[in-house]
């Protein structure tokens, strides 16, 4: 059995829309590991969320493969695909719209039990037994079993998302920003509740995020995307200690530090997030790029390129033992 | 009790902006939401005053009442005082308010998207403060309009562009703009940056920093995000249901920090240096606003927490500058314990 | 923007083609033809078949609309087969008529309206704003025809103030009709504006500008109000376009010389041609006003206007607008539509801020990419004051297992949920209007019980001699007097009652059963048959409802059933437009994109997941559709379309005694308020579910 779980293959995603065909993801390629976590870092308009639907199929790509256990979920019909839905399971970033307002907590985790006929031959007491084990590991308390979504807070209606995530046993869960909406001492509590799932059961995960000290906490390699494009990828230590791409370097420096002098030096980028729409042949990050020269750099799109072992990036300037980069701005 | 902690200040000695003992409540029908239950802090000339807390801590109701704009009903400003530049806010009348808002105080909303009036153009709105404020013609307002944007960052063309036509960063800066056009002496913002993407959070902070040197305002920063605090302020309040219960220099708050709260905060951070660092979050939640205990809010959840503190507290002081709201100071041998990785 | 206008009146061509379409067909389903009424004793077979030759009538049906297709491209629309003068001119003639009288009643209502909605969105929960809502769902509530008698007989013939229409005797012969016309679009312009006022005073931007010291009145004039003429824009055209509509209604009563009476006419007589010219061309009036406002519109809100002129253009139905914040939107929507004639959503109504937001019909697209492009969610915790804590747990992974069955029932029975039902049913007795509807409900309710207990004969036969019984006061023993024909009123009115509440049931029931599930469909699915449904609803709707509820029953013959069903498919589109509003809201959420990766199917998707919780918007459109087709029902029957006499219909009692109107007012008086008032107990519990199933109201 190969110790690689998830293959992702040149995944795109294009919409088409009146203003024209939005490129969300552009060619995204990378592997997961069992029992790995790959961070997926990059600001709005970056693809990451695309890229999380895709992968599990909640959305069906334009071009590429994704290889779960080895198999093309894309190519797969329909029982196989759900027998592998059981395996692949999401978290949503928004604990409110991601609840159906009305069902119960019970409800909500049972459905998929339920649906999947997880416990065979299952009676109602023994699917809320399940429901009751599964609230536990979460932390929530027995008593929450009948409410409903709107009579909690944000940190325990997240923990429902997990719970229900966790009810069909999966092998394999996207966190999609699972805790940027909630407030810093929670985010804490559901961040160590991951991660001790993770080594109880053995999950892999991808971890979408745009903070990166949370991901750098939680992964093992980051994949560092800007406007559909992956632009760095690299397990998490070799990121932080040496960010190659431009744009790693500019958004691991934008990170605040709270520590009493620590945000000195500071790259500033100029310009705006803006949608790949139509975008042309040519390095997306160039208008706002601190190194950018015409003669190296207006030459295409740039590729993807192994430079370090396992450490990945995408510049014109940045090569396997070169380094041309030079200030411009 | 007076709180007048004398921070290090930047300029001269004067006070711009001080509040004492300031209590709003929010009536509903059955209940009554006790959002800020004691507050007081001063700000002097060119100084930034961090105010640190986590969602319903108090921050924006604060924030607010200084400009006397909290809703009314429900809320109400049951006590305390504010003053501004020297004059008495909470007794100043509806005419009275509307001249010193946006002259002598400003505010800066979170949400970019929706602070701006969709069917003026921007440079109308950054005008409409200048004409109100210092009876200038149209034809002038829009000249300083246009050079407060290029203060800003935005070329001073764009003045007839309407809001949908910039991004929310530029946005920002556009809300920025409208606060600081007739150069007020404290300008009060709520998380500017807390809705913006990091790169960008990272510009606009940077040119907020820029615009207070050169303009000389003194910041009331409302934020969640400790690092921004250490990027920008010279002073720190820690809230908590309503109080602060750690007050002072940022050295003093983020090198040795004395509340268990505070401690709280930096130990669930992710370390950004030690990534095996573990995170200890602060068990369980808030407390019911509209059910505050007499005692000490945060002892449900402290884990130095003793008998006394379930008394009333009041603020000890650790020093000149530090100020801390906690029972258990008391005891000489008491210490928090930061698991924070270190510089 | 050329282009854009270019391309919505080409889009006309169809509308036409269609709406002929159907018009013609009807009319030429309808038994009997034309030469029934040249008929004569004196014609021999030859001239017979002499005169059906003329008319075409031995060629087959598609011959003759063939033939009518042909002439009106050519710009002809025919000759009346009636009168033989042209329908053109005939329409040309008229419309000046019903134009003057159309736009005086909307001056005069929304010169009334706008200031009522603006003091009552300001004095939100006070006073004013209580006797403002009042007032409007009262105004809503009464049938136009009624309150058109009414005005006759206390100003024109008791006061003898103004001239009973008749359009003759200069500008006092139009206050009547103008102020008749105006009080329904008053009562639903003030509630339109009241609305958006409402909306836009919870705004941000207010609050900036409070904050930069603009003083007061500058606020809610310049900013609040600035923003708030859009929305009132749109309730304009769509009032236009029910006075438009119910222009039928109007010029009957007041004998204006109007389009209105023309169709109502044509139809009588079944004159196939002239039925079809006039609904065809008022339909393409009804779209060009749509038009003329959509692009007002576009040159008042800025965000709109960039959007032609940069070249990128919206889709024709703006799915923005239907996926405002959770269902609000459409539960705002519902409100407008008080006429039969369902303003087609072809208006655009941008949302705040998001300028990026391209929204085409349901796919993919809108949640992932659409979503704020540049900044990421707001890091909020559970809003601005935290809910009850209660303590969590800390975090062990310890999944115990050793519950036995007996403990795990008690938990359960221990911690019983919540019903919602109970919880909407609190929130509904908390409002006071509610609880008058649900009285005055209770009371139909009984009354309908009553209603079964009285005979057919009872109120159809006399009770008396006529000399001795007829036209007779009220009193203790006929409460409301007898009529022309020596008929207990009371008894009769009762019996109406049966009527009214089918006819509202069953019509909202036939429109919903249609209009929900075409409107799902639409919503969920998207693409090519959300266009599909989407055309269809939007020509079904500028079809005036009145004309079409005419026609079809002329078509279908009169009864109970046949009028149900022509006052349930002109209603038909309001259910399609509020399902698909809803489920394109509710589709975008997280949690069904949850249960897709569970693995569930599309359709257990939409009708477990999507369907209950799109069920508010839904709810207060139908409580809302009662009320409406009770009037409708009841202006058809009026204009003689509804139930056959003698049946007793509100509507038709008050047609019969209508010229005896100045010496026995009560006759009319008792059906009219009846109607009113069920209408009014269907508005109150609509406006009681709308607060109750607020979700705003749910984060506590």
């Amino acid at each position: 059995m190969s110790d690689k779980l998830v293959e992702i293959k040149n995944l795109k995603k294009h919409f088409k829309t009146p203003g024209g065909t939005v490129h969300a993801v552009d060619d995204i390629s990378f592997d997961i590991k069992r029992g790995e976590t790959v961070g997926i870092v990059g600001e709005s308009g970056c693809g990451k969320t695309t890229t999380g639907r895709v992968v599990i199929r909640l959305v069906e790509p334009t071009a590429g493969q994704v290889l779960f256990e080895g198999k093309d979920i894309f190519t797969m019909g329909r029982r196989d695909l759900n027998k592998a839905r059981k395996d692949m399971q999401i978290i949503f970033q928004d604990p409110f719209s991601s609840l159906n307002p009305r069902m119960t907590v019970f409800e909500a985790i049972a459905l998929p039990l339920n649906y999947h006929k997880i416990i065979p031959g299952a009676r109602q007491v023994d699917i809320e037994r399940r429901v009751l084990e599964l609230m536990e590991t979460v932390g929530l308390a027995e008593r929450l079993i009948n409410t409903y979504p709107h009579e909690l807070d944000g940190g325990r209606r997240q923990r429902i998302g997990i719970a229900r995530a966790l009810a069909v046993e999966p092998k394999f869960i996207i966190c999609d920003e699972p805790v940027s909406a909630l407030d810093v001492s929670i985010q804490a509590q559901i961040l160590n509740l991951l991660k001790e799932l993770q080594r109880a059961k053995g999950l892999t995960f991808i971890f979408i995020t745009h903070d990166l000290a949370v991901v750098k906490h939680f992964s093992d390699t980051i994949v560092v995307m800007y406007l559909g494009l992956e632009v760095e990828k690299a397990p998490a230590d070799a990121l932080f200690e040496d960010p190659k791409h431009p744009y790693t370097k500019a958004l691991l420096s934008a990170i605040l530090v709270p520590e009493v002098g620590a945000n000195r030096d500071r790259i500033t980028l100029r310009g705006e997030l803006s949608m790949p729409i139509d975008p042309p042949d040519e390095c997306r990050f160039a208008p706002r790029c601190n190194y950018y020269d015409p003669a190296k750099c207006d030459r295409g799109t740039p590729p993807l390129v192994e430079v370090a072992p396992d450490h990945w990036v995408a510049c014109h300037c940045i090569g396997k033992d070169r380094n041309d980069l030079k200030q411009t701005v | 009790m007076n709180k007048e902690a004398n921070v290090t200040d930047k300029n001269n000695n004067e006070t711009v902006l001080d509040v004492q003992d300031l209590v709003v409540h929010y009536v509903l029908e059955d209940e009554t939401v006790e959002a800020v239950n004691g507050v007081s802090f001063s700000l002097k000339k060119g100084q930034t005053l961090g105010l640190v807390g986590e969602t319903g801590a108090g921050k924006t109701s604060t924030a607010l009442a200084i400009l006397n704009l909290v809703q009314t009903p429900p809320g109400v400003i049951k006590s305390g005082s504010i003053s501004v530049c020297g004059n008495d806010v909470l007794s100043m009348t509806p005419k009275q308010l509307e001249k010193i808002r946006g002259k002598d105080v400003s505010m800066i909303f979170q949400d970019p998207m929706t602070a701006l009036n969709p069917v003026m153009t921007v440079g109308e709105q950054i005008a409409e403060s200048i004409r109100y404020h210092e009876g200038l013609s149209m034809k002038d307002s829009i000249d300083k309009a246009v050079e407060m944007l290029e203060l800003v960052g935005i070329p001073g063309i764009r003045w007839v562009e309407y809001p949908h036509q910039f991004s929310g960063g530029m946005k920002q800066r556009v809300v920025i703009a409208i606060a600081l056009a007739c150069n007020p002496q404290v300008l009060l913002a709520d998380e500017p940056t807390s809705a913006l993407d990091v790169t960008i959070q990272a510009q606009v902070l940077d040119m907020m920093g820029d615009l207070k040197k050169k303009l000389g305002t003194a910041l009331l920063m409302i934020t969640h995000d400790l690092g921004v605090v250490a990027k920008v302020c010279d002073a720190v309040a820690v809230m908590y249901a309503g109080r602060i219960v750690e007050y002072g220099t940022l050295e003093d708050v983020f090198n040795t920090p004395m509340h268990p709260y505070t401690e709280g905060l930096f130990n669930s951070l992710p370390n950004i240096k030690d990534k095996a660092a573990e995170l200890i979050p602060i068990p369980g939640l808030m407390p019911d606003p509209t059910k505050l205990p007499p005692g000490c809010a945060f002892e449900p959840r402290c884990r130095y927490a003793i008998e006394a503190c379930k008394e009333p507290c009041t603020m000890r002081s650790a020093s000149d500058t530090h100020l801390l709201l906690c029972t258990r100071y008391d005891d000489p041998e008491f210490e928090i314990d930061l698991k924070r990785g270190g510089v | 923007m050329v282009r854009y206008i270019l391309k919505r009146l080409l889009l006309l061509i169809p509308v036409i083609i269609v709406v002929s379409f159907i018009v013609f067909m009807l009319m030429e389903l309808t038994p009997g033809d034309i030469t029934d009424f040249f008929y004569t004793d004196e014609m021999t077979e030859a001239d017979i078949q002499a005169l059906r030759e003329y008319f075409n009538l031995d060629r087959s049906v598609f011959y003759r609309y063939g033939l009518y297709m042909i002439n009106l491209f050519q710009g002809d629309l025919g000759l009346s087969d009636f009168t033989r003068l042209s329908v053109w001119d005939l329409f040309i003639s008229r419309l000046p008529n019903t134009l003057i009288l159309s736009f005086t009643a909307l001056i005069f209502g929304m010169a009334f309206a706008i200031p009522m909605g603006i003091i009552a969105a300001r004095k939100a929960g006070k006073i004013v704003d209580n006797l403002t809502t009042g007032f409007t769902l009262v105004g809503m509530s009464m049938p136009v025809f009624w309150i058109g008698i009414l005005l006759l007989v206390w100003f024109s013939s008791n006061l003898g103030w103004f001239p009973a229409g008749h359009f003759r005797e200069g500008w006092r012969s139009i206050i009547l009709p103008a102020v008749c016309s105006s009080l329904t679009l008053m009562a639903s312009a003030a509630r339109q504006t009241r609305s958006s006022m409402l909306e836009v005073l919870k705004s941000d931007y207010l609050r900036t500008a409070r904050a930069k010291g603009v003083p007061e009145r500058s606020v809610i004039r310049r900013h609040a109000l600035g923003n708030a003429w859009i929305p009132i824009i749109t309730a304009l055209g769509t009032s236009l376009g029910m006075q438009l509509a119910g222009a039928v209604v109007v010029e009957s009563v007041f004998t204006w010389p109007g389009i209105g009476r023309l169709a109502a006419e044509a139809v009588a007589a079944r004159d196939v041609t002239t039925t079809t010219g006039v609904v065809v061309m008022t339909t393409v009036l009804y779209v060009l006003i749509h038009l003329i406002v959509d692009v007002l519109y576009a040159f008042i809100d800025p965000r709109i206007k960039a959007q032609y002129v940069s070249g990128k253009r919206k889709k024709k139905y703006s799915a923005s607008k239907e996926t405002e914040s959770g269902s609000n939107g459409a539960l705002d929507s519902a409100e407008g539509n008080q006429a039969p004639v369902v303003a087609a959503e072809i208006s655009f109504a941008p949302e705040a801020g998001t300028p990026a937001q391209e929204e085409t019909s349901a796919n993919d697209l809108p949640k992932v990419v659409a979503a704020r492009t540049e900044t990421k969610s707001i890091p909020q915790g559970t809003g601005k004051f935290v809910t009850r804590p209660h303590f969590v747990a800390s975090s062990s992974l310890k999944a115990s297992t050793d519950k036995s069955d007996a403990e795990l029932i008690s938990i359960s029975k221990e911690y019983k949920k919540n019903s919602q039902l109970k919880e909407i049913l609190h929130h509904m007795s908390k409002n006071k209007g509610a609880m008058a509807g649900m009285c005055i409900f209770g009371a139909l309710i009984l009354i309908f019980l009553g209603s079964l207990f009285i005979s057919w004969e009872q109120v159809t036969q006399s009770i008396g001699p006529l000399r001795t019984y007829r036209l007779l006061p009220p009193s203790w023993e006929y409460p409301f007097g007898t009529d022309n024909n020596a008929r207990n009123a009371f008894l009769r009115v009762i019996y109406g009652a049966r009527y009214s509440l089918s006819i509202g049931f069953g019509a909202a029931g036939l429109a919903a059963l249609f209009g929900i599930s075409l409107g799902a469909f639409a919503g969920f699915y998207g693409g090519a048959a959300d266009e599909l449904i989407m055309r269809f609803s939007d020509i079904l709707a500028s079809i005036p409802g009145i004309l079409l509820g005419m026609v079809i029953v002329t078509v279908l013959g009169q009864s109970l059933p046949n009028l149900i069903i022509a006052v349930g498919v002109a209603a038909i589109p309001i259910y399609i437009r509020i399902t698909r509003a809803a489920i394109l809201t509710v589709r975008n959420q997280e949690f069904v994109e949850a249960a897709k990766a569970v693995g569930l199917s599309n359709v257990r998707i939409i009708f477990a997941q999507v369907l209950p919780n799109s069920l508010a918007p839904l709810i207060v459109a139908a409580s809302v559709n009662l009320g409406m087709n009770i009037i409708v029902a009841a202006s058809l029957s009026f204009l003689g379309f509804g139930i056959p006499v003698p049946a007793p219909e509100w509507g038709a009692i008050i047609s019969v005694n209508r010229d005896f109107a100045h010496v026995a007012t009560y006759l009319m008086t008792f059906p009219g308020l009846f109607i009113m008032f069920t209408v009014l107990a269907f508005n109150l519990l609509g406006d009681g579910l709308r607060d109750a199933l607020d979700p705003k109201l749910k984060k506590r």
